[in-house]
């Protein structure tokens, strides 16, 4: 039971900043596509904010290893 | 930079630009806008617009492929270009323009043959069997559009007035097949003895009915005559367009590199009119002005003096504090770290005197891209890549990759290494490979606290450069606000060491002191924003942390791949699965390091230092077609 527990929270702690990640990306991935279609040169940048977010993601996927290493 | 002023006698203006031209380095201080172009240049550009528009017609745009030699030849002879040389290029390109409209023409209006006669084929093959049953019963068949009529209803008009004009005319009946076109409109074919064929059209173009007529040349010939002649045109037509096709191809491949030199050498010459008519000219005099890079001073000025003598005075002074927005920033950096300014070109340029961060960039960026690939295999597969990409020299930004991957490749064969990986666990297996470091599938701890570490050192890296950047621009927020980051971070750093116990106890007061002192210098330097700044840098250093979850990530998919052999065997499907699985590894593992390494560059790393607000240098300099851009 514990050790399920501890996989839960370990999947919700990379679950939910993906959701929250994706999200921002699919807004940020419209708006940039825009961006570009009249700025081609922005193409670089939009690509790095692109990538902004998925510092969450990362970071809860650091989370959860350190869960299990820790826990399970 | 150094500043330039040049004065030369007018006589000798067009020889002194030309000069400066072939140079290629003054950036000239009054950029010379089109709109005050003067007459002169006014022919020069209808005929650079011309030549433009030709190559847009022909398809062209391969400039590198233009042979220089031919490029010096010909710009020799447009060096002074007199009213026949015009005239000439004018009489030439128009030539050139009509017969190349001609086969553009034609082209065109055989394929709208081809389109009309295939139509009229399909009509015609519906309406075959009855025009030839008809026929060969001695009845005229005619065909007709027929539009918000019914078919049936002319029909019995048709056949009434023919019993009533012709009472004793036997069988008046009339035959009649309809048919749809695709676009909508109804077609009616119409058999009729020829005697009566007059009243079939009376009353059809009374009934708003237009007769359904052959295409083009085909107009007076007979339907059942016209169909083979048809047939064979649609046969002929696809031939007659190849041949087209395949001059035009020739003409574009003989005369694209030709006119594309044309067209580079006037668009070089109507900027020298521009530059030579915004030179400031008093009497028999004239001025230029502009700058010029430190290290190309002395070649201008041995040019220039071995050129023109005494007759152009050349002064030279450095730029003072009040200039420094307006200097142009040109990098310069060793040859081997030049392809890392890329980076630097998604920035807003570089203030003059702000710090160039290419080197670093060209440290960092491909040790945390290796140190997220880690493996020998892929490694390899990077620097095979590089190479190939780097040998495009006609293609600098293609090129300037293949050499980033280069780098990159390196460190991933270095941490490769480190790591004991080999495509996954293959080095392992196969070769009993064993890490120099740790296997960082099964120890991920100490990897995280090493790429922190990384993390840690590259931000305070940032901060000292940002406190270098405002100590040299007088910038006095800036330096208080980077120096007081770097005393928060050092007191953060001596408080685990202390909490390590590596340290003894009594060094607990520096660590406050550090604190107390940065605290104070960022209340100074950026306000409560300082302070945010410093909670800031910690989630900076925390960011670097991604190093070690893409390499984790990228190992395990790779050890996944494997594992594929494992359960299925060495077979067909095992393998495949093996290698597609390490495709998709390998393209994730390239594009995800490439973009967090960048990010980690341009939001933690320049994000502490780089600032925008200068001006490109845009030295006054010959075309190169490889480098040419369509404005």
């Amino acid at each position: 039971m514990e050790k399920a527990l501890i996989a839960l929270a370990a999947a919700l702690a990379v679950g939910i900043p993906a959701i929250a990640t994706a999200y921002a990306q699919a807004r940020i991935g419209s708006v940039g596509a825009g961006t570009i279609a009249e700025k081609p040169e922005t193409g670089g940048i939009i690509i790095i904010l692109e990538a902004i977010p998925e510092t969450m993601v990362i970071l809860g996927f650091v989370v959860a290893v350190m869960l299990i290493l820790q826990f399970a | 930079m150094v500043f330039l002023k040049l004065w030369g006698l007018v006589n000798e203006r067009s020889m002194i630009v030309e000069s400066l031209h072939d140079l290629g380095v003054l950036h000239l201080q009054d950029e010379p806008g089109e709109a005050l172009s003067p007459e002169s240049a006014g022919e020069l550009k209808i005929l650079r617009g011309k030549a433009l528009g030709l190559l847009e017609a022909l398809g062209w745009d391969e400039w590198n492929t233009i042979p220089k030699k031919n490029l010096e030849e010909k710009r020799a002879i447009l060096s002074e270009p007199d009213e026949t040389i015009i005239e000439g290029i004018r009489e030439s390109l128009d030539a050139f323009s009509m017969r190349l409209t001609e086969q553009v023409a034609l082209k065109s209006e055989l394929e709208g043959r081809i389109s009309s006669v295939r139509s009229a084929l399909r009509t015609l093959y519906h309406f075959q069997n009855f025009i030839t049953e008809n026929s060969t019963k001695g009845m005229d068949v005619t065909l007709w559009w027929v539009q918000r009529v019914s078919v049936p209803d002319l029909v019995s008009r048709i056949q009434k007035q023919i019993s009533e004009k012709d009472p004793l005319g036997g069988d008046s009946k009339t035959p009649y097949h309809s048919s749809v076109s695709p676009g909508g409109e109804t077609i009616v074919a119409i058999a009729a003895h020829p005697d009566h064929v007059r009243i079939v059209m009376e009353i059809m173009s009374a009934s708003d009915c237009l007769p359904w007529l052959l295409p083009g040349e085909y107009e007076g010939v007979p339907y059942r005559q016209g169909i083979p002649l048809m047939e064979q045109a649609v046969g002929d037509f696809p031939r007659r367009i190849g041949e087209i096709d395949a001059t035009l191809k020739r003409t574009k491949l003989e005369w694209g590199p030709k006119i594309g030199a044309l067209f580079v050498l006037l668009d070089e010459k109507v900027e020298e009119i521009l530059v030579e008519t915004a030179s400031e000219t008093r009497g028999e005099i004239f001025r230029l002005e502009g700058w010029v890079p430190l290290d190309e001073k002395e070649r201008v000025s041995d040019f220039i003096k071995s050129r023109f003598g005494d007759r152009v005075l050349v002064k030279w002074r450095d730029p003072s504090p009040e200039e420094w927005a307006n200097v142009p920033t040109s990098l310069k950096n060793p040859p081997y770290f030049r392809p890392f300014e890329l980076f630097l070109k998604l920035m807003p340029v570089l203030g003059y005197k702000g710090l160039d961060p290419t080197i670093l960039i060209g440290i960092f960026f491909p040790f945390f891209g290796g140190c997220m690939i880690g493996d020998i295999g892929y490694g390899i597969i990077i620097a095979l890549l590089g190479s190939w990409l780097k040998k495009m020299k006609h293609r600098p930004l293609v090129s300037d990759i293949g050499s980033i991957l280069l780098f990159v490749a390196a460190w991933s064969i270095f941490w490769g290494a480190a790591y004991g990986e080999v495509f996954g666990d293959i080095g392992h297996r196969l070769l009993h490979l064993e890490p120099l470091w740790l296997e960082r599938s099964q120890v991920v701890i100490p990897v995280m606290i090493f790429t922190v570490s990384l993390g840690f050192a590259h931000v305070l890296l940032g901060y000292l450069m940002g406190f270098v950047q405002g100590i040299r621009a007088k910038h006095r927020h800036l330096w208080l606000e980077r120096l007081g980051n770097i005393f928060v971070l050092g007191a953060l750093l001596s408080a685990m060491i202390l909490v390590k116990g590596w340290l003894p106890g009594k060094f607990f007061s520096i660590a406050v002191s550090f604190l107390i002192l940065g605290l104070a210098l960022l209340l100074a330097g950026g306000g409560m924003g300082g302070l945010v700044e410093a909670f800031g840098s910690v989630g900076n250093i925390l960011s670097y942390v991604r190093i070690a979850a893409i390499g984790l990530s990228s190992a395990i998919l790779a050890m996944v791949a494997n594992s594929f052999v494992d359960s299925m065997g060495v077979t067909f499907i095992g393998i495949f699965m093996a290698l597609t699985i390490h495709l998709l590894n390998f393209v994730l593992a390239v594009a995800g390091s490439s973009l967090h390494s960048a990010r980690l560059q341009y939001v933690e790393f320049l994000g502490k230092f780089h600032s925008g607000g200068g001006t490109q240098y845009k030295p006054f300099s010959r075309r190169k077609p490889e480098l040419w851009k369509k404005r």
